[in-house]
């Protein structure tokens, strides 16, 4: 609305009872990306009235990362979650993944260290796909504001034992980069499917998990995907769960895969990662800190 | 010939990330053109260490030693003579080299 017919809008929360942290991080990167194109005034909203929705926009860093006024004291870690604080930026930064896993993790509990290691890889690469994928440089990028930019959100769920990453950008999708970067017979051949079957959306980000472990005769490019699935099997459980335009694709351990088509477009695209903390820990994180 | 050692994470960064310049201030790119490819032609031989980095990315790693065939005109076996990677992790050696076959083959750089 904003950068179609130039537009304020205001995004009324009162009503919202709940909302997934997949959503409030999609939601965090439209509204900073309209208030590039339109001004700083170009979108605002109403606080909800729910204490505890307003408490997770709050722990999730959600009104930080926009600038918007905190209204109720707050701990910084609240049982069961621990937030990683919604962050944004347009480079491949590893300092950061490594202060997010100080974060959410604390002194006190240790990674092991392949597995801290798992978790900056994952990270930066997902970092690195958005840099070098999802912003080609001969598209006109509107507003320029937005070329390479990421946003990342997460948390450690003590309750469910569980790690979770969020990362998205605004950009031109996986379906698209792919279908210009590799011909269709190519792709073809990595879904294993007949000349005559045209892959979907959602075959196609399949098609990017599996990426590089054929010989594509082309660079060794985009293996993001494909190397945060390969954490999953290493650790013996989670999941990876990717929207890009009409498609939806999940991978769950044991090498379960299931696909479908959304019926709207997601511009972008929105990766959650979760794995399980018994695979990640050197031991048990305990009680509530 | 003279043999240079270059730590990655005491020499260039501890967190090292992304495969060009424009993907951040620690790319593979940069690594390759501000440290081993002077190494290599100034020392003839180098070792690189690995160890003490948070991680290391395929695309940094595929641009940092891939990138040192098809950009800087090394062979494999040229390379497999000069360098030395040190890692406890012997998968990460393993990776790198595959990255140069990989690209000395695409390439017919042998």
């Amino acid at each position: 609305m904003v950068m179609k017919h130039r537009r304020r809008v205001r995004i009324i929360l009162d009503e919202v009872e709940d909302v997934r942290p997949s959503a409030l991080l999609y939601m965090a990167a439209v509204i900073m990306t309209s208030r590039a194109a339109g001004g700083s005034k170009a979108v605002d909203g109403t606080y909800p009235r729910s204490r505890k929705v307003e408490l997770l926009l709050q722990d999730a860093g959600f009104f930080r990362l926009l600038g918007v006024r905190h209204r109720v004291e707050s701990p910084i870690r609240r049982f069961p979650l621990d937030w990683i604080p919604h962050l944004c930026g347009n480079k491949s930064e590893g300092a950061r993944v490594e202060e997010l896993e100080r974060k959410i993790f604390g002194n006190t509990t240790s990674l092991a260290p392949a597995a801290s290691s798992s978790i900056y890889v994952g990270v930066t690469e997902a970092m690195t796909n958005v840099t070098q994928h999802a912003y080609p440089i001969d598209e006109n990028i509107n507003p320029p504001w937005l070329r390479h930019r990421w946003w990342l959100t997460g948390h450690v769920n003590r309750l469910r034992q569980e790690l979770l990453v969020i990362i998205c950008d605004l950009g031109i999708g996986i379906p698209k980069t792919l279908s210009q970067k590799f011909s269709m017979a190519q792709i073809r051949e990595w879904l294993s499917f007949l000349p005559s079957i045209d892959p979907r959306d959602a075959d196609l980000i399949r098609a990017a998990t599996i990426l590089g472990e054929t010989r594509t005769g082309k660079p060794n490019r985009g293996k993001g995907l494909k190397q945060m699935k390969g954490v999953i099997d290493q650790v013996g459980g989670g999941s990876l769960h990717v929207l890009s335009s009409y498609g939806d694709f999940t991978y769950s351990f044991p090498g379960r895969e299931s696909i479908a088509n959304l019926p709207e477009p997601l511009i972008g695209t929105l990766i959650e990662w979760r794995l399980p903390l018994s695979g990640l820990l050197s031991h048990d994180l305990g009680e509530p800190r | 010939m003279k043999k240079s050692i270059i730590s990655v994470a005491q020499q260039f960064s501890r967190f090292p990330a992304g495969r060009v310049r424009t993907d951040g201030d620690f790319s593979g790119e940069r690594f390759r053109e501000e440290f081993i490819v002077p190494a290599l032609v100034d020392q003839g031989r180098v070792s690189i260490e690995l160890d003490g980095a948070a991680g290391y990315g395929s695309s940094f790693l595929e641009e940092a030693f891939g990138g040192l065939v098809r950009h800087n005109k090394f062979t494999e076996h040229e390379l497999r003579e000069r360098l030395t990677l040190v890692s406890k992790d012997q998968t990460l050696e393993h990776e790198i080299w595959s990255y140069i076959h990989d690209e000395s083959e695409r390439l017919g750089r042998k």
